[in-house]
């Protein structure tokens, strides 16, 4: 939905985003921009989760040292500077990607239980199944605060060829957040997408009542077919009426959206920078322009919860312009040579280095009394630690900000007993003031966040 | 056989044979297993997952029927038992084979007919853009930014997969307001904008030489493309234009410069292969930007630009074609000293070509760099003769800006299929809406959907709105409609019935989103109006006149593209230091080769053999380079003969070849398997979930690529499916990671031989080529099943196979040709009929 307010003058220009930087501004383009949207008084607590897929150089990845001074590692090494807010957590494990008795595809599965920590269904269509993943949970709850109830981004457009990984549907591999069991929330590939769902594709010299028409017209459309489809709902059986529903969920989610957008008396921004065309062709300048727009859209609070997927689980990219011309996901099935290792070690670092302009950027932006990381939590990690052997447990993950005071980063926290990640994420939505009984095969909550 | 005649003759039978009793499990089967299979396929080895001693019991066949399926299978194809193993008695197997297969017939006649259920499907990208098409005439693809379709059965298309999110709801939206408002009232007009891309993988110093004098050496400055389009320096790119308008190709050339004394160098730009434009830059070219206005429609188009002949206008010399009649330049030769004295521009036209191309600013100015430099040896000249590069031209960037002169008005198509009537008759509006919904829906409609959306229209009137706005507000809630985004079959309200006949319409839609990715026509609408398109006659009938039709073309595209992967093309990124010759327009010019091969088979209804070893396919110079065909000039795709090349059939195509291997490296593996899910129908099952690592340490730094898959065939655990996927793979090994012919992978001379999962032994890929297609049942299968998922868009269930079998047997029947597997399809159960399922139905009370 496209949020229609007036065009925009300069002096309302978003400051302090270092995301402005490198990229040039063509005022023409700039079209409405309806943002910071604090609705209310109440903390804005946001979640992030990247994902990196097909596991990690983990020689190069778990620092030798529990506490708080560690050496860092080559592919930590790139957060020196953010040491202090940033914590590992090891011994954390993502139990439901193994096997338990159904075969190969487990980059499907690490796919599908990374945040839903459940079982996927082992099925190439008919009958998907896994289980509501941590970011729908809380956007369930708290999406309603923002113009966007969450943001889903992928750096890998996956015009899909084929079944994605030994029989199981691609939705797996392809999402990571979950609407529903057998809903995915895929994520958005193209950067214009993006920008025009943050940002608006209307035109701009529309005049203001025509566009309030059109506003109105949506909401009048809306009405029409959730009639119309309650209609349906009653003639049809099956998994036809799962799919009705499902039709019904997203009109309804629709149109709160507009009412939220409507009900807001916000600031304008601009988004400081210009509508991107496509997908850039060089990976850096792709995944650089998604972060971006990530950040964007954390700092103007047009939504609390955002999810980026670097890659598809068992992805296929080469990553030529670093000198990696390996497919990643046939490279990460190295045999521990160590040549393999060296170059997989380099695709792992080259993530952090772009992640880690992420987190530059949200340290950067002054938010209410400090910066967005410092009201944030950011995850970064895989559901796979050594992919060569599909292990699901260990896995290697990062949490990154101060959650408005929840966390006490600045350390490398090992678990001896292996955790559920469903634990690390009933902690984190807590600490939104999201309250879930329980996520997946969660047990309970991660000890040591705040402490030692 | 009419029975009277059986009846005799079963008592003679059994006289002239008095111990024989009708062949049971017991008597045919069970012996046959113990004596065969026991002795692996046991309780304590279970190889292959398979333990039979549990499968003995007179029910089995039909109770473990998937197990016994796949036994059938590999009995009769020879795979099994094990080559190691004596060879089980040729009559013995036969009279077993024979059982088994009665005994499915006998189970699937008596079964009770099961056409499965089709989820109702949501319109996917694809299918959404060709629906609004064909519905308003629109030219412009709406659905190009809607989040992507996830594929389950390897289409994405596949009803249950084909979910629906908030973001979609609001693309839903946004395009029905974009889709109506365009077609009412014309594209709304849009800001220019310039896209800027850059040549892929940009090309280096000595590219000309390693890529076209050294690995085509019949090529030479009086033999090459003329085009420039397939020279290292032309540059590809898929564009998307969002207006039909004027818009500018903008190319900036890199530094560079051609010899001195040479004439102008030509540039041209061309859209979808049809030069648009020519100029010509005199002397360096750094900064000579040049522009080509072209008018063009909405939508994707191919664009290029490169350096038409731009081997002539050389200084003599050089033996181009049309050499310059400019006079060598004197004075800039006294520095160099390289070339032949006074001949060679520039003083031996050394250019400083180190740094991607980057010339300098003058020939002479660079003989510094001598060490660094490429020398251009004329063809056939004297020893010893160097000469200045002739290729040192490039481009940096290229720029689309535009639209400026957007065509804004509504399309006269457009205009016609939406105003039928009058509109100064009174219900002329309520004519158009029912009208169009009746299209979009691809179905009657009743008069409360029609209310519906009148009241849309209607809320426009009361508010002033103009007729043309009520009727575009309508269309919006059209456009997002259940109806309209999903393809629901609604079951018939009687709960008695279990399992029953689509009616028209649905049979309709179901046809035209198989072969057209679109609604039905008007003339498939008009049939099923009259109730007649279900008749045999009628239905093949329209089939065969769709498969005419030029809309075929999405057939394979959407079919095409995900059957045989080429799809995957698109995003696909060879390493470019090793395959420099791969760059956008051999990707273009691969997926347009196959395109073009699929869609002659359909239009000419060849046999689906041709798949797998026609001698013949679709080139441009490009390719046909690559197959070493050297009499195919121009940039023109053409039917060209095979024979005398090592290709044959799609497994000879650049697409497939390059779809099937790794960005930097063959892998017969992925080849292998390839070749068993996609031609022989026979996917091997996924690996284990924790496969074990190959010992590198024993298989040496050294080995070749078939020594170290010899020692994973080794692993009895990996040797299952390996020794099935890899000999097939071995077949392909001679042509490398882009497709391009290759008689040794690093020092390791290639042998290509390898065998069937039935153990028939070839050699190289004619060899194999010959012997897939003798297989030609198994590939009917093959393909009748690829297709019927994406025809159904559900995956074939078990209760499918009696109606593939019956599809594959008119396969065989109807000479193999391509439109007996698309017409089996049509005709069979799953495809005209539906399973009920009421759950949870009528739960809500109807408002």
């Amino acid at each position: 939905m496209i949020v229609t307010k007036k065009h925009l003058s300069r002096r309302t220009l978003l400051r302090g985003l270092g995301v402005c930087a490198g990229l040039p501004m063509l005022d023409a383009m700039i079209p409405a921009f309806a943002a910071p949207a604090r609705l209310g008084p109440e903390k804005a607590v946001r979640a992030v989760f990247v994902y990196a897929p097909n596991g990690m150089t983990m020689r190069d990845w778990t620092p030798a040292t529990a506490g708080a001074d560690y050496e860092m590692t080559p592919i930590l090494n790139v957060f020196e500077p953010f040491r202090r807010d940033m914590l590992v957590l090891s011994g954390l494990m993502d139990h439901n990607g193994n096997a338990l008795g159904d075969g190969g595809g487990d980059h499907a599965r690490a796919g599908g239980s990374f945040m839903t920590g459940v079982h996927p269904k082992h099925t190439a269509g008919k009958d998907i199944h896994v289980g509501i993943s941590a970011d729908q949970v809380a956007a369930d709850a708290i999406g309603n605060k923002t113009r966007l109830r969450s943001l889903e981004l992928g750096c890998e457009d996956s015009r899909t060829v084929g079944n994605c990984d030994s029989g199981y549907s691609c939705a797996y591999s392809n999402s990571l957040s979950w609407r529903g069991p057998s809903t995915p929330n895929p994520p958005e590939t193209n950067p214009r997408a993006v920008f025009e769902r943050l940002f608006g594709s209307d035109d701009i010299t529309l005049a203001p009542e025509v566009r309030a028409k059109r506003l109105a017209d949506r909401r009048s459309i809306l009405d029409g077919v959730q009639e119309q489809v309650h209609s349906l709902l009653g003639t049809v059986g099956g998994a036809d009426r799962r799919k009705m529903d499902e039709y019904l969920t997203a009109v309804r989610e629709v149109e709160m959206r507009i009412q939220t957008a409507e009900k807001s008396n916000v600031a304008e921004v601009q988004p400081g920078f210009e509508r991107p065309e496509g997908i850039p062709f060089e990976y850096g300048a792709y995944a650089k322009i998604m972060f971006d727009l990530a950040a964007m859209a954390l700092q103007s609070d047009a939504t609390r919860i955002v999810t980026i997927v670097l890659g598809r689980e068992g992805s296929l990219r080469t990553y030529n312009e670093i000198g990696v011309p390996d497919g990643h996901h046939p490279l990460s099935h190295h045999g521990n040579r160590s040549d393999w290792l060296d170059r997989l070690s380099k695709i792992n670092q080259f993530h952090t280095q772009l992640f880690s302009g992420f987190v530059a950027n949200l340290k950067a932006a002054p938010d209410g009394d400090g910066t967005v990381l410092d009201h944030s939590m950011v995850l970064y990690g895989s559901g796979l630690s050594d992919s060569n052997r599909h292990l699901h447990e260990n896995l290697p993950i990062l949490l990154f900000g101060r959650g408005d005071g929840s966390l006490k980063p600045g350390r490398h926290i090992v678990y001896d007993k292996p955790t559920p990640m469903t634990n690390l994420y009933l902690t984190m939505l807590d600490r939104m003031d999201v309250k879930a009984e329980s996520i997946g095969d969660s047990t309970g909550k991660v000890e040591h966040l705040t402490d030692l | 056989m009419p029975l009277r005649y059986l009846i005799p003759i079963l008592p003679l039978l059994a006289l002239l044979s008095p111990s024989a009793t009708t062949p049971s499990f017991q008597t045919t089967v069970q012996p046959f297993m113990a004596k065969n299979c026991f002795a692996c396929h046991n309780g304590q080895m279970s190889s292959g997952g398979l333990n039979m001693q549990t499968m003995v019991a007179d029910g089995s066949v039909l109770k473990n029927r998937d197990e016994w399926e796949k036994v059938l299978k590999r009995i009769s194809s020879g795979e099994m038992p094990p080559k190691s193993l004596p060879r089980p008695n040729e009559a013995e197997l036969k009279q077993v084979t024979g059982w088994l297969q009665a005994e499915f017939d006998r189970a699937d006649k008596n079964a009770k007919p099961d056409p499965g259920r089709v989820t109702a499907r949501r319109l996917n990208r694809a299918e959404y853009n060709y629906t609004v098409q064909d519905l308003l005439g629109i030219s412009f693809e709406p659905a190009a930014d809607f989040p992507q379709d996830d594929a389950g059965y390897g289409f994405d298309n596949n009803g249950d997969v084909l979910s629906l999110s908030t973001v979609q709801m609001e693309k839903y939206l946004s395009a029905a307001e974009t889709v109506a408002r365009t077609a009412v009232f014309g594209a709304q007009s849009a800001k220019p904008v310039t896209a800027r891309y850059q040549p892929f993988g940009r090309r280096r110093p000595g590219d000309f030489d390693n890529l076209f004098f050294n690995t085509h050496p019949w090529l030479s400055l009086t033999n090459y493309d003329e085009s420039g389009l397939m020279m290292p320096n032309a540059f590809h790119v898929t564009h998307r234009f969002p207006l039909t308008g004027d818009y500018v190709i903008r190319a900036t050339p890199d530094n560079g410069n051609r010899p001195g004394g040479s004439e102008p160098l030509e540039m041209a730009a061309f859209v979808d292969g049809v030069q648009v434009g020519l100029t010509s830059i005199d002397g360096q070219l750094e900064g000579k930007t040049q522009e080509f206005p072209v008018h063009v429609t909405a939508g994707e188009h191919w664009v290029a630009v490169g350096f038409p002949r731009q081997f002539e206008g050389l200084p003599p010399l050089y033996g181009g074609k049309n050499p310059s009649k400019r006079p060598i330049p004197a004075g800039r030769g006294g520095r160099g000293g390289r070339g032949i004295p006074g001949a060679a521009p520039g003083g031996g036209g050394v250019l400083g070509a180190n740094g991607r191309g980057r010339g300098g600013a003058g020939a002479a100015n660079n003989n510094d760099d001598a060490a660094n430099t490429t020398f251009f040896t004329p063809p056939g000249a004297p020893p010893g003769t160097v000469l200045a590069r002739v290729d040192n031209m490039g481009l940096q960037s290229m720029e689309i800006g535009g639209p400026r002169n957007a065509d804004t008005k509504p399309s006269p198509e457009s205009l016609k299929k939406i105003f039928i009537c009058d509109r100064t008759t009174p219900g002329c509006d309520r004519r158009i809406v029912s009208h169009l919904a009746r299209l979009a829906y691809r179905r009657p409609v009743t008069p409360t959907e029609i209310d519906r959306l009148m009241a849309q229209a209607n809320r426009a009137k009361l508010r002033g709105d103009s007729f043309e706005e009520q009727i575009a507000v309508a269309m919006e809630a059209m456009l997002v409609s259940p109806s309209f985004l999903f393809r629901v079959e609604k079951d018939p309200p009687a709960k008695s019935v279990e399992v029953y006949r689509l009616n028209d319409y649905d049979l309709a839609s179901r046809l035209s989103y198989f072969l057209w990715s679109s609604m039905p026509d008007t003339e498939l609408m008009h049939a099923a109006d009259l109730g007649t398109l279900h008749r045999p006659e009628v239905l093949n009938a329209q089939v065969r006149r769709m498969l005419k039709d030029e809309k075929i073309a999405r057939l394979v595209d959407n079919f095409g593209g995900q059957w045989l992967q080429f799809r995957a093309l698109e995003s696909h990124v060879p390493d470019f230091y090793k395959f420099p010759l791969w760059d956008n327009y051999l990707r273009m010019s691969a997926v347009k080769e196959t395109e073009l091969f699929f869609g002659s088979i359909i239009h000419e209804d060849r046999p689906i053999t041709d798949f797998l070893n026609a001698d013949y396919t679709f080139a441009n110079q490009y390719l046909a380079e690559f197959y070493g065909l050297r009499d195919v000039k121009g940039p023109e795709f053409r039917k060209v003969s095979l024979e005398g090349t090592p290709r044959r059939g799609l497994m000879g195509q650049v697409s497939v070849l390059t779809a099937s291997s790794y960005g930097n490296r063959t892998s017969v593996v992925l080849r292998g398997k390839w070749i068993l899910e996609n031609i022989l129908n026979a996917p091997p099952p996924p690996p284990p979930a924790n496969v074990p690592d190959l010992d590198q340490a024993k298989v040496g730094e050294d080995a070749t690529l078939r020594q170290r898959m010899e020692v994973h065939r080794a692993n009895a655990v990996c040797a299952s499916c390996h020794s099935k996927m890899d000999p097939l793979g071995f077949g392909l090994d001679n042509f490398d990671a882009i497709g391009s012919w290759r008689d040794k992978d690093g020092k390791s001379p290639i042998d290509a031989s390898g065998a069937l999962p039935g153990g028939r032994v070839f050699r190289g890929p004619v060899e194999l080529a010959t012997m897939l297609s003798s297989q030609r049942d198994a590939f009917a299968q093959c393909l009748t099943e690829k297709m019927m998922t994406f025809a159904l868009g559900r995956g074939v269930e078990p209760s499918d196979r009696l109606a593939v079998r019956k599809i594959t047997a008119g396969v065989a029947a109807g000479q193999y040709k391509f439109s007996s597997v698309v017409l089996g399809i049509v005709n069979s159960t799953p495809f005209q009929m539906r399973r009920a399922d009421r759950t949870g139905a009528q739960t809500v009370a109807h408002r």
